[in-house]
């Protein structure tokens, strides 16, 4: 591709880096957001009381939806109940009985019923605007996997995409930096595109084992997703089911369970039910057991009772103790030591997605999430402005076609400055629509929506250094208004919080302060930079007169004069292009089919062991993936990296088709 | 109150070990004042980068008698990696002041170290 494999991988590292740059912003950052869902959640429902006290036992909670739930037939019919305790970590303080109805059909599945209970009470609450209908933290946590207003299939595809170029950004990143210990710490001021440089740097390396962990784990959600053909071609079309229950059967199965469901033997059953989950809740301490299932018997297997521990009071990252399940024919509790759920595959699995999601992790835990995911947007945005600043001399000079430089200049502000703008908006969203209006949770989400495309659309009328300072500023006081915007609308704000000892409300009304200061600071730095004088003889400085004072007008004019020469430029390169669209095609392409190879034959080869050996392969076919691109892009030419790569494929299709034969 | 010793100890040591490593670079040693008593001699890069190992692994041990092994391995990862952004500041932002603060610092782990080993008698 270049010259050395070291420039190969810098080239890569920043086009890869520039494609994706602004989804995975707003992946991360939306992401970071996740990192206080049930805080978010608690703090976007202001009528709930400050001060929750005495609440009950949990084995008093689910005794008496228990017992509600034996009186109610149409809740008696479903396949499986979910009892979810007030038990008050993070903010958690609603108590609900959750059932799924019986499919009607085969393989469909039964709807869902919610029915919260009042936890003194203990009875249904039937008025459910009781709190305000909210998205909650919910919302922005599953917006950085499934996007929004895009179909959730196409929505996984681009993350898994976008993923990718972020573990190859990674790699190449390391590889192109060649002094990581003599640069750390480095970090110069005040000196253009040395301090974005610096900072993108010091963002990348310091968090670089969180920026590894998350990218890879990132995968883990959505093996099938990402490698949709690896399953079939093992299992055949249509039979990821059949997958699924080797990969997961749990030893359980027992001949002497009924095939269809047996509600009445569940119910007669209830004071031994009730005094396992008293045991449990003894066992584990109080208010450590959040969740308990109860599902019925089904296709030879028995009704169970499943227990789980509150994660963020756990030991270990995944500890063992952290989930009961028994048997209720017999109340023998479930030895999961022999199935595949307690393999070293699945182990992994678990422990990265617990990880990346970080549901173990107490507050201070919890701050460190937060601020590493406000690191990793960090390095992404630096990434992004630092594209923009190393082009800008070449850009002011015409040496390069104004359109595409002004459109990632803009793009640039739209989502590192927009985005959080955005973010703040849906807040105060949250506290300016009225409590009884219809879909009000739908349109939190289209208010952040329609603020940000307003960004845009104002970026596009300014001059760039001055929509930056602009919007910045704008999201700042956002985030610093909201505690305000706090006591002006509810009754609950960070004083009353403190003193009624409510650490969750008060860490999520320092979070907003924290950020909307970071905001300032930033806003704080394009002012200084606007403010410079200006010096006419320095090349940084005809560039920065240029971005400051010029307008787009101005630009265009120059666009003009050099036109013609930019358009010979561009007849230039179109050979050059056609060399990088080809092996963008083989790495995208020929790289996913070779990484969806890779999992049947390795399963083929450990056949014993079919379904875990696929679930390994799944995992490890990004990182061959990964490798696949690396050298497609190191390849001193496009012909030898399109003969090996495709000779590979060809190599492993042979292979795949024989061991396939030899199994037979 | 141990686990807030403790965590104090963490903060501390892993703060005071980047510091040390850090003066084991010229280019930082060079910018920093320090008292007339102090024999330069004493940063060589090889007792700097020693120390700074040496604190760093204090508060490694530090984070998995908190939490244990296995959470305080990642909770250690994440914390070292937001005080070296810290230190980053403060090396950009106050240099000068860095050997105060790197005397201030080991005086507080020595606090709480000693107030830590106390507390079991």
């Amino acid at each position: 591709m270049k010259q050395t494999f070291r420039q190969s991988m810098a080239w890569l590292h920043t086009w890869t880096g520039l494609v994706v740059g602004w989804i995975l912003f707003f992946v991360f950052l939306t992401g970071t957001a996740g990192y206080a869902t049930n805080e978010l959640n608690r703090w976007m429902q202001p009528e709930k009381p400050l001060n929750i006290d005495n609440l009950p036992t949990i084995s008093q909670q689910f005794n008496s939806a228990f017992d509600w739930y034996t009186l109610h037939p149409e809740a008696q019919a479903a396949e499986r109940w979910s009892f979810h305790f007030a038990t008050n970590q993070r903010g958690v303080d609603e108590f609900h009985l959750r059932w799924q109805a019986a499919p009607t059909e085969i393989g469909q599945s039964g709807h869902t019923v919610n029915l919260q209970f009042d936890p003194y009470t203990k009875k249904p609450l039937l008025d459910q605007h009781i709190v305000r209908s909210t998205g909650g933290g919910d919302t922005l946590y599953r917006m950085h996997y499934d996007l929004r207003y895009i179909p959730y299939q196409q929505a996984n595809l681009l993350i898994g995409i976008c993923t990718m170029f972020m573990l190859v950004a990674i790699i190449t990143g390391i590889i192109t930096h060649k002094k990581i210990f003599k640069d750390f710490f480095t970090f110069r001021p005040a000196k253009g595109q040395r301090s974005w440089l610096d900072a993108h740097l010091l963002f990348g390396v310091l968090a670089l084992p969180f920026h590894i962990m998350i990218t890879y784990s990132g995968f883990m959600f959505f093996l099938i997703t990402f490698i949709p053909y690896s399953v079939p071609l093992l299992y055949g079309n249509n039979n990821v089911q059949v997958y699924q229950n080797e990969l997961f059967e749990n030893g359980s199965s027992n001949l002497n369970a009924p095939d269809h469901y047996d509600t009445e033997s569940i119910k007669h059953k209830a004071e031994h039910i009730k005094s396992l989950v008293a045991e449990t809740e003894a066992r584990w301490g109080a208010y450590n057991l959040y969740r308990v299932h109860i599902n019925h018997s089904k296709n030879n297997h028995p009704a169970t009772l499943e227990m789980i521990r509150v994660a963020a009071n756990r030991q270990g990252i995944m500890q063992h103790d952290s989930y009961i399940k028994y048997d209720l024919s017999n109340f023998q509790q479930l030895d999961s030591s022999a199935s595949n759920n307690n393999s070293i595959p699945r182990n992994f699995n678990k422990v990265m997605i617990d990880l990346h999601e970080g549901h173990y992790a107490n507050p201070l835990q919890r701050w460190v999430y937060f601020f590493m995911g406000l690191i990793g947007s960090g390095m992404i945005a630096t990434g992004l402005i630092l594209w923009s600043v190393k082009r800008r001399p070449k850009a002011n000079k015409l040496d390069m076609p104004f359109f595409p430089y002004l459109l990632i200049e803009k793009l640039n502000i739209g989502f590192v400055a927009g985005l959080p703008f955005a973010i703040a908006i849906y807040f105060w969203a949250n506290r300016l629509i009225p409590v009884e209006i219809d879909g009000r949770a739908v349109w939190e989400v289209h208010c952040m929506f329609i603020a940000w495309l307003m960004v845009f659309i104002y970026v596009i009328f300014r001059p760039i250094m001055f929509a930056w300072r602009e919007i910045l500023a704008l999201a700042s006081l956002s985030f610093l208004l909201i505690p305000i915007l706090n006591i002006l609308t509810t009754e609950q704000h960070i004083l009353k919080s403190i003193a009624y000892q409510n650490w969750v409300l008060v860490n999520v009304e320092v979070g907003f302060i924290i950020v909307g200061m970071i905001l300032a600071l930033a806003t704080w730095k394009v002012h200084k930079r606007i403010k410079q004088p200006i010096s006419v003889n320095t090349r940084t400085n005809s560039i920065a007169r240029l971005n400051i004072q010029a307008n787009v007008p101005k630009l265009t004019s120059f666009k003009k004069l050099k036109l013609k020469r930019n358009l010979n430029i561009w007849h230039e390169n179109t050979k050059y292009r056609w060399m990088v669209f080809s092996r963008c095609f083989l790495a995208v392409i020929v790289g996913f089919l070779i990484a969806n190879l890779s999992v049947p034959i390795i399963a083929l080869i450990f056949y014993e062991q079919k379904a875990l050996a696929t679930y390994s392969g799944l995992m490890m076919s990004f990182a061959i993936w990964t490798l696949i691109i690396l050298y497609i892009f190191s390849a001193t030419t496009a012909k030898r990296a399109w003969l090996v790569v495709s000779s590979s494929f060809v190599i492993m299709a042979g292979c795949y088709l024989f061991l396939k034969w030899l199994r037979l | 109150m141990t686990d807030m010793l403790m965590l104090i100890i963490l903060f501390t040591s892993s703060f005071a070990g980047f510091i040390s490593l850090s003066l084991a670079m010229n280019k930082y040693l060079k910018n920093t004042k320090q008292p007339e008593w102090f024999k330069k001699d004493y940063f060589s890069p090889f007792y700097s980068r020693f120390f700074g190992g040496v604190l760093l692994l204090i508060s490694l041990l530090a984070s998995i008698t908190i939490w244990g092994f296995a959470i305080g391995l990642p909770a250690w990862c994440g914390l070292i990696a937001l005080i070296a952004v810290l230190q980053v500041f403060v090396l950009t932002y106050c240099i000068e002041m860095i050997f105060n603060i790197y005397i201030i610092t080991l005086i507080f782990m020595m606090i709480s170290s000693t107030l830590y080993f106390l507390s079991y008698f």
